[in-house]
């Protein structure tokens, strides 16, 4: 029966996605609810899990998506991501192991969206583009990978 | 860094001031309101930090000590090696795109603005009016239309009729300060670019006109209203 069920939760991570085996990441439990390290979703599943100085929630961004998120914890000098505040936050299933030790996630490609609302903190900045005094075009994409520090002002 | 200003006036108005103060960093000039739009600027000096992920972690007024150890506490943590997927402005989408939204979908105000946006930044007037008439009609009551109309007679030396759609945008929108400096500066370039600084008692003066005029107009309109009711 156990046997059957891990080869049900494989086929399962395998047909939502795609050919890949499911990258299980360890869970720890607290009170009952299923935590998963901020660097392991990083590292495994491409997850930037970001605290924002001054607020204690985190930014959970995959993709185009971002949210924000409060039910976190500190352990070992390491955030850990409630696994139904990520599922929330990013719209994934979480597919655990049998025995609730690891889990993997399940989700939709997103589309790549536009977007119109303001950027806010937590968000992903939208691109922009905007042109020196000498002419010369920057756009905030140049900066990808690098930490930008975008500083507004005016004659006024 | 990315040093930003939002002077619609453009880079004649900019370039005398970073002059003045000697700047010597890149300055970048946000003539077509993209990045004012774009982060939602109601008022100056604004300072944003986008992390190596394209979060933005920090919003800010202008550098003060609390700021800068915030921003010192971003700087401090590793880089992390993911990169998340820029969300592409609305009104960044490339011209073929949104002619073709706004033929599929007349009432998309979002996309007839962008396309206004573009057809202003390319020089053609006539089309981006044309486009901001229509998205008026959708929106009536959206700041962002006339504030980009009176950018389009403004790129024309239209000062007056730019000024008439300004002060428009100003009143839908009148906490949004980036658009009311903006109006004054192009009314009254001495009260801000003669002296070492701009006038800041005439802007209180200014501003509580405004607010007279506002109160006079609804007293004005609410007498009617009475007189009107049987």
């Amino acid at each position: 029966m156990r046997l059957f069920l891990v080869f049900a939760v494989l086929l399962a991570g395998r047909s939502l996605y795609g050919l890949e085996s499911p990258k299980m990441i360890l869970v720890i439990e607290q009170s009952g609810v299923a935590y998963v390290s901020a660097s392991e979703l990083e590292r495994e599943w491409r997850v930037a899990v970001k605290t924002l100085p001054g607020h204690d929630v985190l930014a959970v961004c995959s993709g185009q998506r971002c949210a924000l998120v409060k039910d976190f914890v500190r352990k070992d000098k390491e955030i850990w991501v409630s696994t139904p505040a990520l599922e929330k936050a990013l719209g994934w299933k979480s597919r655990f192991s049998p025995d609730r030790s690891s889990v993997s996630f399940a989700f939709e490609s997103p589309e790549v969206s536009t977007t119109d609302s303001p950027a806010r903190v937590g968000q992903l900045a939208p691109n922009f583009q905007v042109a020196r005094l000498d002419g010369s075009l920057v756009s905030l994409a140049d900066f990808r990978g690098k930490r930008v520090l975008i500083n507004s002002w005016a004659s006024w | 860094m990315l040093s930003l200003a939002v002077d619609v006036q453009g880079p004649g108005v900019v370039r005398p001031y970073t002059e003045k103060f000697g700047v010597t960093f890149p300055v970048a000039v946000d003539t077509a309101d993209v990045f004012g739009q774009a982060f939602g600027l109601k008022a100056i000096p604004v300072t944003f930090l986008v992390d190596e992920v394209g979060i933005i972690r920090l919003q800010g007024g202008g550098p003060n000590a609390a700021l800068l150890g915030q921003i010192q506490s971003v700087l401090n943590e590793p880089l992390t090696a993911t990169r998340a997927d820029m969300p592409q402005l609305a009104n960044a989408r490339p011209r073929d795109e949104l002619q073709q939204t706004v033929a599929r979908a007349p009432d998309d105000w979002q996309a007839l603005l962008a396309l206004a946006r573009l057809n202003d930044a390319d020089g053609h007037f006539a089309a981006a009016i044309t486009q901001l008439e229509t998205a008026a009609k959708l929106r009536p009551r959206e700041s962002s239309i006339p504030f980009l109309w009176g950018l389009v007679f403004l790129h024309q030396n239209q000062k007056a009729r730019a000024l008439n759609k300004l002060r428009l945008a100003r009143d839908l929108d009148p906490e949004n300060w980036r658009i009311r400096k903006q109006i004054w500066a192009i009314e009254h370039p001495d009260k801000f670019y003669t002296s070492d600084s701009p006038d800041f008692n005439w802007q209180k003066e200014e501003l509580a006109r405004e607010k007279g005029a506002k109160h006079s107009d609804q007293a004005e309109s609410s007498n009617r209203n009475e007189s009107k009711t049987p």
